[in-house]
């Protein structure tokens, strides 16, 4: 969450003066100030934000869903517990066959959300 | 000369300050002219104050002392044609054509027949649904001046307008707005330009405005009645060039 929060700052600052210039002298204000040109104009760093933040918040998730403290024992289910269950048993073909099927996943997420989101910012939010 | 009788702008005594850094830079002092309804240059060299004098006008910026006083009847409409295209990326040509009106509270239907009318104007309403990274460098200043003309403008602000074009797109732009200046196809009373390029000066305007380097001062200010269409190649227009080279330097 604060790295989706570093980022969208990053992103006041895109807000450049030639687009300042333009809503001053014609007068764009309140709403259509917000639609049209303070959201778009964020939307590259909210993309970053978000596709970092969920990087970061995967990796966090998967970790905390095993844990062993002694006695104490929190298992919620799911591919880091099986991993990290795996890896308990020694069962190397277990942990492979998981890191397969987790990197598979990333990949079509990749490819499936974050690359189309990524394409379609660049292409007409990224202001030259 | 008879122009007095309708004078559209008058800019009085306009002087502009700014404070930087603790210290004081004076970038105007003591501004004063008058425009009927006629085609004005403003021509200093680059960084002398010609945009900050065509922000005052535009009114998003207030002088330190003086004042621009508009004849006409009620508030006038002004069009801003930027130096750079200044399009949102994220809008088709016809939408960012579309967001001045929009701002001014146009219904829909008003708005799109304004913003069909300017684009058509510029040559560019079949591209109305493209983006601007689509566009040509040319292109996309033709959509600038046509977003400036949808407002129906009394008055046309240009801050350079050809200075980031190549030669031959300049031209040809700068006969189109000529075109729709001398046609009278649209209800723009006044047009000042600010440029640094005299013989662009020479060949568009009625009356040039010659400005010294900072702080800005009017040097001189020239009507220039040559008629036209004028040539760049005519005798009378080199010999009024070369008067305004002198002022200039």
């Amino acid at each position: 969450m604060v790295r989706f929060f570093n980022t969208i700052i990053f992103g006041l600052t895109r807000i450049t003066r030639e687009l300042d210039e333009l809503s001053e002298i014609y007068g764009v204000r309140g709403r259509l100030y917000i639609t049209k040109i303070f959201i778009p104009s964020i939307m590259p760093s909210i993309v970053a934000g978000s596709i970092s933040s969920s990087g970061g918040a995967w990796n966090a998730s998967i970790v905390a869903e095993h844990i062993r403290l002694g006695e104490l024992n929190i298992d919620v289910g799911g591919v880091g517990s099986l991993l990290s269950r795996y890896a308990e048993m020694g069962d190397m073909y277990g942990v492979v066959l998981t890191s397969l099927l987790m990197s598979v996943t990333i990949v079509v997420i990749n490819k499936l959300l974050w690359a189309r989101l990524v394409r379609k910012i660049g292409g007409t939010y990224v202001i030259e | 000369m008879s122009l007095s009788r309708d004078i559209v702008i008058e800019v009085k005594e306009v002087s502009k300050s700014y404070a930087t850094g603790g210290r004081e830079v004076e970038v105007l002092r003591n501004i004063s002219f008058a425009a009927g309804r006629e085609f004005v240059a403003v021509l200093g060299p680059s960084g002398c104050g010609k945009s900050t004098l065509l922000r005052i006008i535009a009114g998003v910026e207030k002088p330190s002392r003086g004042e621009v006083v508009f004849h006409l009847d009620g508030k006038p409409s002004i069009g801003f044609v930027f130096q750079f295209p200044t399009l949102l990326p994220w809008l088709t040509v016809e939408e960012n054509v579309l967001l001045p009106l929009m701002a001014r509270g146009m219904s829909k239907k008003e708005a799109l027949g304004n913003a069909y009318r300017a684009l058509k104007i510029v040559g560019l309403y079949e591209f109305r649904d493209f983006y601007p990274n689509e566009l040509s460098g040319g292109m996309r200043q033709r959509v600038n001046l046509a977003r400036a003309i949808a407002v129906n403008p009394d008055i046309l602000l240009m801050d350079e307008p050809f200075s980031n074009l190549d030669p031959l797109t300049a031209e040809n732009l700068r006969s189109e707005i000529l075109d729709i200046w001398l046609s009278s196809l649209l209800p723009i009373k006044t047009i000042i330009m600010v440029t640094h390029n005299v013989e662009e000066a020479v060949l568009m305007s009625d009356k040039i405005i010659v400005l010294s380097p900072r702080p800005a001062t009017v040097v001189r200010i020239i009507e220039n009645t040559l008629p036209r269409p004028r040539s760049r190649k005519a005798s009378e227009v080199q010999e009024l060039v070369d008067k305004v080279y002198e002022y200039v330097s």
